[in-house]
């Protein structure tokens, strides 16, 4: 109720154009969104420029923003979007360039995001994840991490509430697969 | 939630944390808090007047084009 309360008055806030409120906001959701998007495109780099995207967005919006907006599913929203456009832009590129979209870091060498994995079971759990199809991982990601209900994931994914279970059903399959311990 | 959700959960909380390092963090606020309440900058209309303009002009001389034909 108190984190209710604290969010309207962020959205209040940021309504009446205080950067305070915009401050207030970063601080909240910045690793969490940052987490997503490094996790998404599997590199820090592109996922610093669509956190900075994500952020610039939500400051030239705020005036128009819903009294009633809550704040994470807006800035889910734009990250995902984001990340659409950029995967968009990733296979053009990988085309034009004559190779295939590559998803996964070379097997031999530690991605960044890996390196930071302080135990084989850390690595390997982030592996499964990296390893799942991007709409799966996305869906494992908003409900494993950020603990969204389904009807919320398909809200930020403008999806249907059935898609997204079936796709959360299909990430945990596979998941179990590749770690056996989630079914 | 299903307890096949709370297991996906479980499995995800041990996942190591990831944050961007703070200098970023800072440059990327103080960015973005330039534009709060202020919407897109101006920059960002300007491909946008010249798409215009451009398209203005390209009709205009085709149907000068197809006037001077007749």
């Amino acid at each position: 109720m108190e984190a209710l309360s604290l969010e309207a008055d962020w959205v209040a806030g940021l309504r009446r154009g205080e950067a305070g409120a915009f401050d207030a906001v970063f601080s909240a959701y910045r690793r969490r969104i940052y987490g997503y998007l490094v996790r998404m495109t599997r590199r820090r780099d592109a996922a610093e420029d669509l956190l900075q995207e994500t952020f610039l967005r939500l400051a030239q919006h705020a005036k128009r923003l819903d009294a009633d907006t809550r704040l994470g599913a807006w800035l889910f929203t734009v990250a995902h979007r984001l990340v659409q456009s950029w995967g968009r832009a990733q296979a053009v590129r990988a085309q034009l360039a004559g190779d295939l979209p590559s998803e996964e870091p070379a097997a031999t060498t530690r991605s960044p995001l890996e390196a930071i994995a302080d135990s084989e079971a850390q690595l390997a759990i982030e592996r499964a994840f990296a390893a799942l199809p991007p709409s799966y991982r996305e869906v494992a990601l908003l409900v494993g991490i950020e603990g969204m209900q389904p009807i919320e994931v398909a809200e930020v994914l403008g999806m249907r509430p059935d898609a997204v279970r079936q796709r959360l059903a299909r990430a945990r399959a596979q998941l179990s697969e590749l770690l056996g311990e989630v079914r | 939630m299903t307890n096949d959700d709370d297991a996906l959960k479980d499995l995800a909380k041990r996942l190591p944390p990831v944050d961007l390092d703070h200098e970023s963090a800072q440059r990327i606020a103080q960015l973005a808090r330039r534009d709060v309440g202020h919407g897109p900058p101006k920059t960002r209309l300007l491909p946008i007047l010249v798409g215009l303009l451009v398209t203005i002009t390209l009709v205009w001389a085709l149907i000068h084009v197809y006037e001077s034909l007749r």
